[in-house]
């Protein structure tokens, strides 16, 4: 039985001589490399992600305080400035939704999409008396970015137009200033939630990332946080190519052009936040850089170490993804009717990224973008 | 010819011990109690069954129906309670059919829960209803041969053509799947991470496919028994530690414990008599069971090289992939997109996102039958929605095996005018 084992096994040993196109990764480096790929994007990405969420919401509130205490055309630039910063801090995080971003549902309470002008109509248009504080006890679709995005910019951003609105002198200018504050302040609420989740004085859900197969309170293995996480990549990647790209150029509606499905189409950010979500989605990737400026070890490297081609094809491919959006011209509720073809090829070029994420890179790192968990045979 | 039937009837009528075969009732009852519960522990009955807004159905089978709420959990808590009947060993000749049906009815709900241990369970419970095991553990009595030999037969038929899939390319040479699933394991592997190696994992593959293929002949004979059921033990242990194969490795090494003699477990549990059973000597095989297990044992055999029938890998195309005992066999990950186009010169992209949940995608995009069934899914939604004949094409990308992602489906195709069918698709690429 001895000779038939060290037969099978001489035999195989010859064999992989033969083995022409598959290369080799030390297990030892493989199991480093990946525990390293967790500590980095944990340490570069989310956790930096989730400070600049609260930072950025913080100056936000601030901002409608500061405006609703003195409605002016410059009070109102700044806090639209400040809107800007959050709304792409929020792309940032909700590109790569991972752990509490989803078990805390944070994106529909602070993102939630398409806004239903209706029901922000109706908190306007009320008669019960609205404080601040009341806010809080509206229901998602009357809160979040989009709302903000709808008092601060209105129908056409005209500036003239939402000063009115704030400006007025009856019930109605406290009632949109109350409103917008209540809201601002909902979401430093919702940001802080989030961000405390992950820190070692909340849930510490960085820990749990980090100490995959180590003992982690969620993972029993380095491979189970890997396939969330990569998961997580696809989806946001899926977002990008079907709800941002697809949605205003209509192909999930009946193939008529949609202008008002482009995201932040009221305050013409569309293809701003196109970058940023690329950006996210290269910074998830990559495992993106530390304090120090030291390049983190990300899905990136793990292609190189079984298919160096591969990892080139997506750097490529990413490359085109970001040429294409910037051949977008702003603001994209326009283009998707005057430019089609350049929205189009944005479309193409994410369509084709997708493809080599979810076959290709699937493949090599023998990851499956899904969270069943069912016998398998 | 009727002389050899004759004596094979003889052969299988005799009686031996029913200790073997009762025990594995009694575990096969258990284990399936098991598995229910678990279904229900781990929520998978909403997530595999409730939630889906849409179900893939097996070629044939398409009017089963899909119940759902309460219904569905009275149908998984039914093959919970007739588990343990068949278990307990009373109503053997009730519950054991009902247990079939109601096994196989679930099963019939969606392809995409397709598991080979699962169509294992099935073809078993179809065969024990037949079988004259009925008894409780501690009034074992004697049963025809034939029970005995039916389930190692069909338990040696999993592993020879587990073995016989094994003989491929990829396997063999390159150590595929197995070294991209050790690698994934490496860390859980602690120490002996080593054996994540290609080298280790071609090792493994050839190791196992040898195991597969020989294991039955070495179980078959008593001076080799105690080793091959070792290693039985060995090799289903290792492979349930590192992959998540559910309660399938206890099913098979119960299996496997039918290779002993029939009446082994006697040694080991006392309580077990033997009761002459004189009803089993006088119950002799009809001449159409003779006819029956022929005719299921040549279909075991033949279903396992159907896919000689269609050209190309079967671990690519899948066709004749089903019930031939593919186990563990190939990784993939593919990605599918559907395009609509009306006859007013409308054009939509469709994402199975819509439509399946994230387990049925992942089985769905890289199954040219279960691409064909949501695009037509598709298709009658559209053809509803506007009120005009649509087409329905696949934009669909498979990578086996780590090898770059080729096209699976031929986008030109108008799948609307594509019929399943146990026919070569012409439609599926090379």
């Amino acid at each position: 039985m001895n000779n038939y084992l060290l037969g099978t096994v001489a035999l195989s040993c010859l064999l992989i001589s033969c083995d022409e196109d598959k290369s080799d990764v030390e297990p030892q480096e493989w199991i480093e490399a990946r525990a390293q790929l967790l500590k980095d994007v944990t340490n570069n990405v989310f956790l930096p992600q989730h400070q600049e969420l609260v930072s950025s919401t913080e100056q936000l509130s601030r901002k409608a305080q500061s405006f609703c205490a003195d409605v002016s055309a410059s009070k109102l630039e700044e806090v639209r400035t400040a809107w800007y910063a959050a709304a792409a801090a929020e792309e940032r995080v909700e590109y790569c939704q991972l752990g509490p971003v989803k078990d805390l549902r944070t994106i529909p309470a602070i993102d939630f999409r398409p806004p239903r002008e209706v029901k922000i109509e109706e908190v306007l248009s009320g008669t019960d008396p609205l404080s601040i504080a009341d806010v809080a006890k509206l229901g998602a679709s009357q809160k979040g970015l989009p709302v903000l995005e709808y008092l601060l910019f209105g129908v056409d951003g005209k500036a003239e137009y939402v000063l009115q609105t704030f400006t007025a002198t009856s019930a109605s200018g406290l009632r949109h200033c109350n409103y917008l504050q209540g809201v601002a302040l909902g979401l430093v609420s919702e940001s802080e939630k989030l961000q405390k989740a992950w820190l070692a004085d909340g849930d510490n859900y960085q820990q749990t990332l980090v100490s995959a197969g180590e003992g982690s309170a969620a993972f029993m293995s380095q491979h189970e946080a890997l396939e969330d996480l990569f998961s997580a990549l696809i989806n946001g990647l899926q977002r990008l190519e079907s709800n941002k790209l697809g949605g205003p150029l209509g192909l999930k509606q009946n193939g008529v052009v949609q202008p008002r499905a482009a995201e932040a189409w009221r305050s013409q950010q569309s293809v701003a936040l196109l970058k940023v979500t690329m950006q996210a989605l290269q910074q998830s990737y990559t495992s993106g850089m530390s304090a120090e400026g030291k390049a983190g070890v990300g899905f990136d490297d793990l292609i190189k170490m079984r298919n160096a081609e591969l990892a080139t094809q997506i750097d490529d491919a990413i490359n085109r993804v970001n040429m294409a959006i910037d051949a977008v011209d702003s603001p994209l509720f326009e283009t998707v009717e005057t430019d089609r073809p350049a929205v189009q090829a944005a479309f193409d070029s994410s369509k084709d990224l997708l493809r080599l994420f979810a076959a290709d890179v699937a493949a090599v790192l023998g990851v499956t973008p899904t969270f069943g968990d069912v016998d398998g045979d | 010819m009727s002389t050899a039937i004759e004596k094979l009837r003889n052969f299988l009528s005799e009686p031996v011990a029913g200790h073997s075969a009762l025990l594995f009732r009694w575990t096969f009852g258990l284990v399936m109690a098991l598995a229910c519960a678990r279904f229900f522990y781990h929520g998978w009955i909403e997530q595999f069954y409730e939630s889906p807004q849409f179900s893939f159905k097996y070629w044939g089978f398409s009017w089963v129906p899909v119940p759902k709420g309460a219904a569905l959990r009275l149908l998984f808590a039914s093959m919970g309670l007739l588990a343990l009947l068949v278990a307990w060993g009373r109503f053997h000749h009730l519950a054991m059919p009902a247990f079939f049906l109601v096994f196989a009815w679930i099963e019939l709900l969606d392809v995409t829960n397709y598991l080979n241990h699962y169509y294992l369970i099935t073809v078993l419970a179809l065969l024990m209803s037949f079988m004259p095991v009925g008894k409780k553990l501690n009034q074992t009595g004697q049963v025809p041969r034939w029970v005995v030999w039916t389930l190692r037969g069909q338990f040696g038929i999993v592993y020879f053509f587990a073995g016989v899939a094994k003989l491929k390319y990829d396997w063999l040479f390159l150590g595929e799947p197995l070294h991209t699933w050790m690698l994934a394991k490496a860390d859980v592997l602690g120490p002996f991470s080593f054996l994540a190696q290609r080298s280790f994992a071609i090792a493994g593959s050839w190791a196992a496919a040898l195991f597969d293929l020989s294991i039955v002949f070495f179980l078959f004979f008593g001076k080799t028994r105690p080793i091959a059921f070792a290693a039985v033990l060995i090799f289903h242990g290792v492979t349930g530690y590192l992959f998540p194969i559910g309660l399938f490795p206890y099913l098979m090494v119960a299996g496997a414990s039918l290779f002993f003699a029939p009446a082994w477990p006697q040694k080991y549990l006392k309580v077990l008599k033997v009761l002459p059973d004189a009803s089993c000597g006088a119950r002799k095989l009809p001449k159409w069971g003779v006819y029956l297990l022929t005719a299921h044992f040549t279909v075991q055999i033949l279903l396992p090289f159907r896919h000689h029938l269609y050209s190309g890998p079967v671990t690519w195309h899948e066709q004749g992939m089903r019930f031939a005992w593919n186990v563990m066999l190939v990784e993939k990950a593919g990605i599918v997109r559907f395009t609509v186009k009306t006859q007013d010169g409308r054009r939509l992209e469709v994402s199975p996102d819509e439509f399946v949940q994230c387990n049925q995608k992942k089985m769905m995009s890289t199954q040219p039958d279960l691409i064909l069934q949501l695009a037509h899914h598709i298709g009658r939604k559209y053809q509803r929605e506007f009120n005009q004949p649509v087409s329905v094409y696949a934009d669909s990308y498979v990578s086996r095996h780590g090898r770059p992602s080729r096209r699976l489906i031929d986008p030109s195709v108008d799948l609307m005018q594509q019929r399943d069918s146990l026919f070569p698709k012409a439609w599926v690429l090379p």
